[in-house]
């Protein structure tokens, strides 16, 4: 075995590639010893794009990372009969990448990616419900699956709702989620309880 | 100011529909600034704002007898309860107990 000493290894003439060994061969950087590669930043890992090249890259991208929890500052009086009625979460737990809007109950997405979402709600009143239902709602829009219906059929009323709604949705930037929930009552009023949640965090 | 739900149920009453289904018919949405209405599925025209609005003292008076009426069930008690009375006390003594309870919650 013969070795070789040299501090600069370059190509012959001009640029282009160098190749180490051949097919079979394996190329060992021993314990104790360290390789410096020049590039990336400062988290980035070597990735392969499959073909046999390499390159840095943010592993995992930001999953993990965005995550929020909020709730009332105190019970919602103001819900509307028989109305799809937005819940406007005025009271941050913890919002890491500050993208929830207290002001108008809304997480708008940072990045594109699968999200969790989940909600908590909790609506009581007299003894005068006889539907209830709580959604997550996407630009405006229901995403109807994430729904709970609880009707008495008998015609009979009932006075308190706990319900929990939960989704993974495949978002994009800027989309956002909001919380609706609905109660129909035959008379007096409903509030939301200061008990209520809503969370998320990014998946993938 | 009365909900939305009963100026509709009473526009509609009004136009021939004698019930509405708030699930399919119509769609009301809040996102914070009231009640309005997302989506009209019936066969009769959506009622404009001044329309709804020629409602509201009507609604309001339903609402409150709405609520009349619950406070009266709920002091009248189970059946079981008025039937132990009924038993235990007379048919008499019912009617005047159930009785009270309705003038101390008089409509409007």
């Amino acid at each position: 075995m013969s070795t070789l000493k040299v501090d600069t290894i370059l190509k012959r003439t001009g640029t282009g590639t160098i190749t180490l060994g051949q097919s079979g061969d394996t190329i060992s950087v021993p314990t104790g010893a360290s390789l410096s590669l020049q590039g990336g930043s400062n988290g980035q890992a070597l990735t392969t794009n499959g073909s046999g090249t390499l390159s840095f890259a943010t592993v995992g991208g930001d999953a993990g990372t965005e995550a929020f929890s909020v709730k009332l500052t105190g019970n919602d009086n103001n819900i509307t009969d028989a109305s799809w009625y937005k819940i406007t979460f005025n009271n941050e737990v913890f919002d890491t990448g500050s993208n929830f809007n207290t002001s108008n109950g809304r997480y708008t997405v940072p990045s594109a990616g699968k999200y969790f979402f989940g909600t908590a709600v909790y609506v009581w009143g007299g003894n005068n419900f006889n539907n209830c239902a709580t959604r997550l709602y996407k630009n405006g829009s229901s995403q109807g699956d994430t729904g709970n219906y609880f009707t008495y059929s008998d015609g009979n009323h009932f006075s308190e709702w706990y319900q929990e709604a939960s989704q993974i949705l495949d978002l994009a930037q800027n989309d956002y989620i909001e919380v609706y929930q609905r109660v129909d009552f035959a008379s007096g009023t409903a509030q939301v309880d200061a008990v209520s949640r809503f969370f998320g965090f990014k998946l993938a | 100011m009365a909900q939305l739900s009963t100026k509709i149920k009473m526009y509609c009453t009004a136009n021939g529909v004698a019930s509405v289904d708030f699930q399919k018919d119509v769609m009301l949405q809040d996102d914070g600034q009231g009640a309005y209405i997302k989506e009209w599925n019936l066969g009769i025209a959506k009622p404009t704002d001044e329309q709804l609005a020629s409602y509201d003292a009507d609604a309001d008076k339903q609402e409150q007898n709405n609520q009349v009426v619950a406070t009266r069930v709920s002091l009248y008690g189970t059946p079981a309860e008025q039937l132990e009375i009924l038993v235990e006390q007379g048919l008499d003594k019912l009617i005047e107990r159930n009785d009270k309870i309705k003038a101390d919650n008089p409509k409007a």
